[in-house]
């Protein structure tokens, strides 16, 4: 305890150091702006974000630092607060794709993914060639039940790059909400013939499997995936999804008291 | 005078280390219940209570020797155990947890809790049937002993009585609606007899109960998918 007061006491001696030597606004707020990322990147969210009201305090024309402070507030699960500091971004800067990133998702943090959405498919305009924004605006659709119209940012994504392994991933997904799980099988071969550990599509493998009643064979594409990471709750509940089809019901059980 | 002065201070630090855990300051609470150990070897309770603190601190194997020293004074101290039983459960040697539970029932043949450890050591093992057992004698003692009725419900899931099984997770859920895992339970007994728009509504229960669990969630995205309707289980299954 003692020792987080003394370093608190160096760092408030240390700012008020520099706000008297710093002189001019501008160069303290980006001083203040750079300290306070250093400190996020080390997670510690709370003082980084004191430091970026500090920031602004000397500069509240700083679209980054408006945006940092949204991603301090974010991690800090404040997504209101988050959403508001990136609308200011936005307001001084529309053009600032981290701010629209992050206000993406900080709206999908709160389930709002209409507004996700919209904030997505503002990045395509700041930046079309980027395949992640494409990427990112297929998710937002997805997230709010519109898989066909994911499709279309999908295949922008993969015009980009047609190695694209999230992309084609997504498309999986895509296909099996349209009851297309052959189509989605190929993709998720595809998807794996391009990264054997990619987990999330062996576990779409066995749900595509198991939309075609064919239990064991979801079993197995389960255990693959668990192969990759033995602890993940979503491909062991999927598996026991599987047993109890499959009519193994002890086994289904033995993994239900494990989950 | 001497010998009853030190009895006191034995005691007066097994007090202070449970102090101590109660606060949850695991290895603060150590140093009092070793001060007590020293003072007093034959002191029992330190022993226990020490091991329940290195359990809490998650060194298992260091909680099963103090519960076995424990042991070593009193071989049926229940309390040692208790904590013997859980203390192996936590490393996933139920065999050795199923035995410290036996030995449990066999102390207190009365406490319906024993019997449902006892039973639920069994299920660990996967000895569904002989749980049952256990859970029978549990609710011999109390007919409306919800944890009990619930496993019995998953012994008879696993034995394949789906039917069966659904009338004890009803049970529980009429003695308390706010069950959520014998919603979820239930949801699986009705999948299993192929009844999908009923699982759907008892995995929507569960999730009403409690919106942050996903197992409920993952079950009703298999259930839509029973239904013909993938598109509702790629919802589920893209926020995942």
């Amino acid at each position: 305890m003692q020792e987080v007061l003394w370093l608190r006491a160096v760092k408030l001696a240390l700012c008020l150091f520099l706000l008297i030597s710093a002189g001019a606004g501008e160069e303290a707020g980006q001083y203040f702006d750079e300290l306070g990322s250093k400190l996020y990147s080390v997670r510690n969210y709370s003082e980084a974000l004191d430091l970026f009201n500090l920031s602004l305090y000397y500069d509240s024309e700083n679209a980054d630092a408006w945006v940092h402070k949204g991603d301090a507030q974010k991690a800090l699960r404040d997504y209101n607060s988050s959403l508001q500091s990136y609308e200011q971004a936005i307001s001084l800067d529309d053009g600032k794709a981290s701010a629209w990133t992050g206000l993406s998702d900080a709206y999908s943090a709160k389930k709002d993914y209409a507004n996700a959405s919209a904030a997505a498919e503002e990045l395509l305009l700041v930046d079309p060639r980027n395949k992640a924004h494409w990427l990112r605006a297929g998710i937002m659709l997805q997230m709010e039940g519109n898989f066909s119209g994911a499709e279309g940012r999908l295949d922008q994504a993969l015009a980009l790059d047609p190695n694209y392994k999230d992309a084609i991933y997504r498309k999986a997904v895509s296909q099996m909400a349209a009851n297309n799980s052959d189509r989605a099988l190929e993709l998720l071969d595809q998807v794996l013939a391009l990264d054997g550990r990619y987990k999330l599509a062996y576990n779409a493998r066995g749900q595509a499997l198991e939309m075609q009643g064919r239990y064991e064979g979801a079993v197995r594409a389960y255990d693959r995936a668990l192969q990759i990471d033995p602890k993940w709750s979503l491909a062991l509940n999927n598996k026991m999804q599987a047993l109890m089809a499959a009519g193994r019901q002890k086994e289904a059980v033995d993994l239900l008291l494990r989950l | 005078m001497a010998t009853v002065c030190s009895a006191e201070e034995t005691s007066y630090f097994d007090w202070k280390g449970l102090k101590e855990y109660a606060a949850k300051n695991y290895s603060d609470s150590l140093s009092y219940f070793d001060m007590a150990i020293a003072q007093d070897p034959g002191y029992l309770d330190a022993w226990v209570h020490k091991g329940d603190s290195l359990r809490a601190l998650k060194d298992y194997n260091g909680s099963i020797e103090n519960y076995l020293q424990a042991l070593q004074r009193k071989n049926d101290s229940a309390s040692a155990l208790s904590g013997l039983m859980e203390a192996y459960a936590a490393i996933g040697d139920y065999d050795n947890a199923f035995l410290a539970a036996a030995r449990l029932t066999g102390i207190d043949p009365a406490r319906k809790d024993y019997w449902l450890k006892e039973g639920n050591m069994l299920q660990m093992l996967g000895r569904y049937a002989e749980a049952s057992a256990r859970y029978d004698s549990a609710l011999e003692i109390d007919r409306k002993y919800k944890d009990a009725i619930y496993r019995q419900g998953l012994s008879f899931l696993a034995l394949g009585n789906s039917s069966g099984a659904l009338s004890l997770f009803e049970m529980v859920i009429a003695l308390d609606p706010a069950h959520k895992l014998a919603h979820n339970a239930k949801g699986l007994a009705l999948q299993a007899q192929g009844r999908y728009e009923e699982a759907d509504d008892a995995y929507r229960e569960a999730q009403r109960i409690d919106g942050g669990w996903n197992q409920p969630r993952i079950n009703q995205m298999h259930v839509l998918m029973g239904l013909g309707r993938p598109d509702e289980a790629m919802k589920i299954a893209a926020g995942m």
